[in-house]
């Protein structure tokens, strides 16, 4: 028997573009920041650069400290409550902000973001289909 | 006593006709009110969306130049740009740039493996 799944938002991606990119904004109180995000659901968190942190006037390093595991070893990070909207989709998160300068990735992970929403994909047509996890039952 | 959806059907009941109209005008009204908010919402988010796209555009045809260095953009238009990303936020701060995109510029991005 098939499976019927209701979403409020279409977002078309580029295929061409590196991984699925969507607008995310980060929010603390008055500051807010624009970012281009990557869906990784392979990630456990939502981990961000460190400059975006800054630019919300976060002390990165005040935050919950956290080593997070890679392919090729780990990195450390620290975590922050923030608002963070994606899609029009509003939710209050903690985020991940990474220690080093270097770190480049800023990627949508499974805590904090998709356990907020539910999420469709056809990747062959750069089709994502997003709702805020709650509507329509479910 | 709160009262139910019942309760005001049968209220609306009793009513004479003329009443009644005033409540289905008032229910049209209403249903009128939330279509043009979410059509409003979608436009913003539409706009909000192309803007976007328009900016990570401008990465991609300037990513040579720019490479290495973080740029603040406002859609297509490059409002500042260099190797500090703080002294960006700070000029977006200073212009009233409310949600300030600030970009790291890689010429060649690998594929992205996850973690």
């Amino acid at each position: 028997m098939p499976e019927i799944l209701e979403f409020d938002i279409l977002h078309e991606y580029s295929i061409y573009k590196t991984g699925i990119t969507v607008e995310a904004i980060l929010r603390i109180g008055d500051l807010n920041v624009d970012v281009e995000a990557k869906i990784d659901t392979g990630s456990t968190y939502c981990v961000f650069e460190r400059h975006l942190g800054e630019g919300l006037d976060l002390e990165i390093e005040a935050g919950i400290p956290i080593e997070i595991g890679t392919a090729t070893g780990s990195f450390p990070a620290f975590g922050h409550q923030l608002t963070l909207t994606v899609l029009d989709i509003e939710t209050v998160s903690t985020v991940y902000f990474a220690d080093s300068d270097l770190f480049d990735r800023n990627v949508l992970g499974r805590i904090g973001w998709l356990d907020r929403v539910k999420l469709g994909l056809i990747e062959r047509e750069g089709k994502l289909f997003l709702s805020e996890y709650g509507r329509f039952g479910k | 006593m709160t009262p139910t959806i019942e309760n005001a059907i049968e209220i609306i009941r009793q009513l004479p006709p003329p009443e009644r109209k005033k409540v289905r005008d008032w229910i049209d009204e209403e249903n009128h009110k939330e279509l043009t908010e979410k059509e409003i919402r979608k436009t913003e988010l539409e706009e909000k969306n192309k803007k976007f796209k328009r900016a990570l555009q401008w990465v991609e045809a300037h990513k040579e130049e720019y490479d290495g260095q973080f740029v603040l953009l406002e859609g297509d238009n490059l409002i500042a740009h260099g190797t500090n990303p703080k002294e960006l936020y700070e000029t977006a701060r200073n212009k009233g740039i409310k949600i300030p995109f600030v970009k790291r510029v890689k010429a060649k991005e690998l594929p992205f493996g996850g973690w």
